[in-house]
């Protein structure tokens, strides 16, 4: 299954990933669309890594993210300024764990 | 200099949830301390401790907000709500506010990530547990539950932490360099981990916290908060605001040489500060309220630090630790709590649990029932391990 096809609406493990946010962000799940920017969404970054902390939780994964506060993205090779970057590192780790 | 004003008290300990219960509490007499209830005791040989029964974070703050507040910073914000609950600032230009405040570790989240960790071998920890633990987090929090942006830190000389909080926020006052500030302490340390640590030090009592008592032997730790907030005399009075009492003066000093045993020409030097200071003499000071841990070293060290700079006749002096415990970084902010209400009530706390005199501790110590007596002037003494003295001169309003 190809990446794009995994972020569409409908697959459950996106919706599961924008469930996780939404609750742990306090932003309404309508409003998290793939294609929202964390700037634009208003997300503190504790509470973003808050998300994080609670979706490897659910998947058992790891997703190799620093905090926005803590580095460049680019630094850190894994950049995420929207919601669908977000979701799209946590599939990717997904599948990792599945080939592993 | 400016005359700095108390216009605001808040406190939370073993036997009261606010500064009206407790101070009841403290004129009644009554003991907080009790069998630890709060943690596992399976693994601790001393299990008495003065515990806040019943506090519940959800009361006080959303889901949301509770999880980021280790408990010690959950009790810092309830006391200062209640201090700061009949105090206007918001005329005040932003920086003319701060909060200087005990250091505070978060020990209940230190002791169950380190639990987590190595006893049950977890990968991650909590992404608000370095928020939690810091210990500034009292301070941090308290700033930006009012909006205080002015100085904001916090202070760590372990017993004495309050007492310096306090001392420096009053100093920043007279000085001019602020208008209002939120002080005090607050100290949650009641956890597996660190009642092993207590006892290995072997300065814990397995049967009650008697301050110049013979048979005293040893401390009993508690847990609580106290907070006062601290304002120009002359802001307080043209705002109408209600004052509780004055900040006169303000001592410290350190005894550089043991590491734990206390020295009297330490605690000494800071009494003698703390009344130059305040440009007070010896017979104006009509209470001390006492470190009065109940060891059996401190109480003796502390009657012939007190009868050194009082002479043969000192005031009725009264331990608050023998009703909430030693509460650490707090204790002297809920000590002073106690000495300004003495004050302004004209009734002075007794020390409960005193069985019989010690030759050593020759002191009127107030023992079991309040006594009623005006007083204009009392001292707060508080004396840390590490050697650090830190005494506070409070006036009647």
């Amino acid at each position: 299954m190809s990446m794009d096809a995994a972020m569409t609406a409908g697959d459950t493990r996106t919706e599961d990933i924008l469930r996780i946010i939404a609750k742990e962000t306090g932003i309404d799940r309508e409003r998290l669309v793939l294609e929202a920017t964390v700037e634009q969404l208003g997300i503190a970054s504790i509470d973003l890594t808050l998300a994080v902390f609670e979706i490897e939780k659910y998947f058992d994964i790891e997703v190799p993210l620093l905090a926005p506060s803590a580095a460049s993205p680019a630094a850190t090779g894994a950049e995420f300024n929207t919601v669908g970057d977000l979701v799209r590192h946590v599939i990717v780790a997904i599948d990792r764990r599945g080939a592993a | 200099m400016r005359r700095v004003a108390i216009t605001g008290l808040g406190g939370i300990a073993a036997t009261g949830h606010n500064v009206p219960t407790l101070w009841a509490a403290w004129q009644a007499g009554q003991c907080g301390i009790a069998e630890i209830r709060n943690i596992p005791t399976e693994r601790l040989g001393q299990r008495l401790a003065a515990e806040i029964p019943d506090f519940s974070a959800a009361v006080h703050f959303p889901q949301r907000r509770a999880a980021s507040l280790d408990r010690v910073a959950q009790l810092a914000l309830v006391v200062a709500r209640e201090a700061m609950c009949d105090v206007a600032y918001d005329d005040l230009p932003p920086g003319r506010a701060g909060v200087v405040f005990a250091a505070g570790i978060g020990q209940e989240t230190f002791d169950n990530s380190y639990r987590e960790l190595y006893g049950e071998a977890a990968n991650r920890l909590h992404p608000l547990t370095v928020p939690r633990i810091m210990p500034n987090a009292p301070a941090s929090q308290i700033a930006m539950e009012f909006g205080l942006r002015g100085p904001c830190f916090a202070v760590a000389s372990a017993c004495a932490s309050a007492t310096h909080a306090i001392g420096l926020a009053f100093q920043m006052i007279r000085s001019g360099q602020l208008d209002l500030m939120v002080t005090g302490g607050s100290d949650a340390s009641i956890s597996v981990g660190f009642m092993k640590a207590w006892e290995a030090l072997r300065v814990l009592s397995p049967d009650g916290c008697r301050p110049f008592s013979r048979d005293r032997n040893g401390l009993v730790i508690g847990e609580g908060a106290g907070c006062l907030v601290l304002e120009s005399y002359d802001r307080a009075t043209s705002r109408g605001a209600e004052i509780y009492g004055e900040v006169l003066g303000f001592g410290m000093s350190a005894d550089a040489s043991d590491l734990t045993a206390p020295d009297a020409a330490g605690a000494e030097a800071a009494m003698r500060m703390a009344l130059q200071d305040g440009g007070l003499n010896a017979n104006d000071i009509g209470y001390i309220n006492a470190h009065g841990t109940g060891t059996r070293l401190n109480d003796r060290t502390e009657t012939a630090t007190i009868l050194s700079v009082f002479g043969a006749h000192p005031p009725p002096v009264s331990s608050t630790k023998s009703m909430i415990g030693h509460c650490l970084c707090a204790g002297g902010a809920l000590e002073i709590l106690a000495t300004v209400l003495a004050l302004r009530d004209g009734v002075l706390p007794p020390t409960i649990g005193f069985h019989a005199p010690d030759p050593e501790c020759a002191l009127d110590c107030i023992p079991h029932q309040a006594r009623r007596q005006q007083v204009t002037a009392a001292l707060s003494n508080s004396f840390a391990f590490g050697g650090l003295n830190a005494v506070l001169a409070v006036g009647r309003a």
